[in-house]
């Protein structure tokens, strides 16, 4: 079943039985699979800032027409 | 071997939240991300099960809440990014899992599980994990695309494609400071104010459903988005050699979900999305 989730939609699997049924081609796709590095920083929750940046974005792709 | 785990990983969890509609049939009602539960899984399940599956779809977290809370007590399980089970976690929004009845567990890749959301595994497991990156057109665009500047240097106004989450043009446009994506407060969003004026008039489509078909179609040459989009993308696109950005123009934000059932809505508090990575 969980190779049927990552046939249609291939994110990142976190089953590792159903990864070791995934064929090298899916395995290979650096998209679903890809190399993360110590750049990457985790984004927390950041709380009732949510509603916040929700309305300080909307607002401005209301001025420029996005 | 591994259908029978997921299906077992779903039916624990589902069984005892399902609802009978009628008096012989039982219903699951399933509130997931667009383009994340294959229907062939939730076909199988009811297979299996004899338990028919009611999906409704959202394309954001904030969307989510909304319609937790426009039907209270209605959906048996719920899929959010990771941080939004924090959310509904603290809003007591969820029923706690019986570890016992999720054997399968055991399948799940360790780094993947009691993560700082939920570190005692009571209200979630593991559905997929991702990110969101930057995937680029290299018939159109043959210079190297390493930077948030680069991408929104003007050359490509009106070709490229971003997943419509106002939280993470946000945290792109921190990361394009060097500040902290999750230093959100009014001096920090007033320092992305002039990036985001800059970018978004360059955006020509917006679309968190399905933003690799307007890599696919032409309609853009850069895109940014989910993961999954931009591996099938890169699997549907040959021989387009659309190939994902690597080194410092890789912004990755997970969007690992959850399984969970919602128990009682309460009035739930709006939580930032995903665990999510950037680059400087």
């Amino acid at each position: 079943m969980s190779v049927l989730i990552s046939k249609e939609y291939p994110y990142t699997n976190p089953n590792l039985a159903a990864r070791k049924l995934l064929t090298p081609e899916q395995l290979a796709n650096p998209a679903s699979y890809p190399h993360l590095d110590e750049r990457l920083l985790p984004l927390r929750n950041v709380g009732n800032d949510t509603k916040a940046v929700d309305q300080f974005v909307k607002k401005i792709r209301d001025e420029v027409g996005r | 071997m591994r259908r029978r785990t997921f299906l077992l990983l779903l039916s624990s969890l589902a069984l005892p939240a399902c609802r009978a509609a009628e008096p012989t049939e039982k219903v699951l009602n399933l509130l997931c991300w667009t383009e994340y539960v294959p229907t062939s899984v939730t076909a199988s399940f009811t297979k299996q099960t004899g338990v028919r599956v009611v999906m409704e779809n959202y394309n954001s977290n904030e969307q989510m809440l909304a319609m937790l809370r426009d039907k209270p007590h209605h959906y048996d399980l719920v899929q959010p990014s990771q941080a939004y089970v924090e959310t509904l976690i603290h809003g007591s929004g969820l029923e706690s899992l019986d570890a016992a009845r999720i054997p399968n567990l055991q399948n799940i890749d360790p780094q993947f599980r009691r993560l700082p959301h939920d570190p005692e595994e009571k209200y979630s497991v593991p559905w997929m994990s991702g990110t969101v990156g930057i995937v680029v057109n290299t018939n159109a665009v043959q210079e190297p695309i390493h930077t948030w500047a680069d991408v929104f240097s003007g050359k490509y106004r009106g070709k490229i494609v971003a997943v419509n989450d106002q939280r993470e043009m946000v945290a792109w446009a921190l990361a394009s400071l060097g500040m902290p994506i999750t230093q959100i407060d009014d001096a920090s969003l007033a320092r992305t104010e002039p990036v985001l004026r800059k970018w978004l008039p360059q955006i020509s489509v917006f679309d968190s459903d399905s933003p690799h078909t307007a890599l696919l179609d032409g309609r853009a040459v850069i895109g940014i988005v989910w993961s999954g989009e931009a591996a099938l993308a890169l699997a549907e696109g040959s021989p387009i050699p659309i190939r994902p950005t690597q080194g410092k123009a890789r912004t990755c934000f997970s969007i690992a979900s959850r399984f969970l059932p919602v128990h009682h809505t309460k009035a739930l508090p709006r939580i930032s999305s995903t665990t999510a990575w950037s680059p400087r």
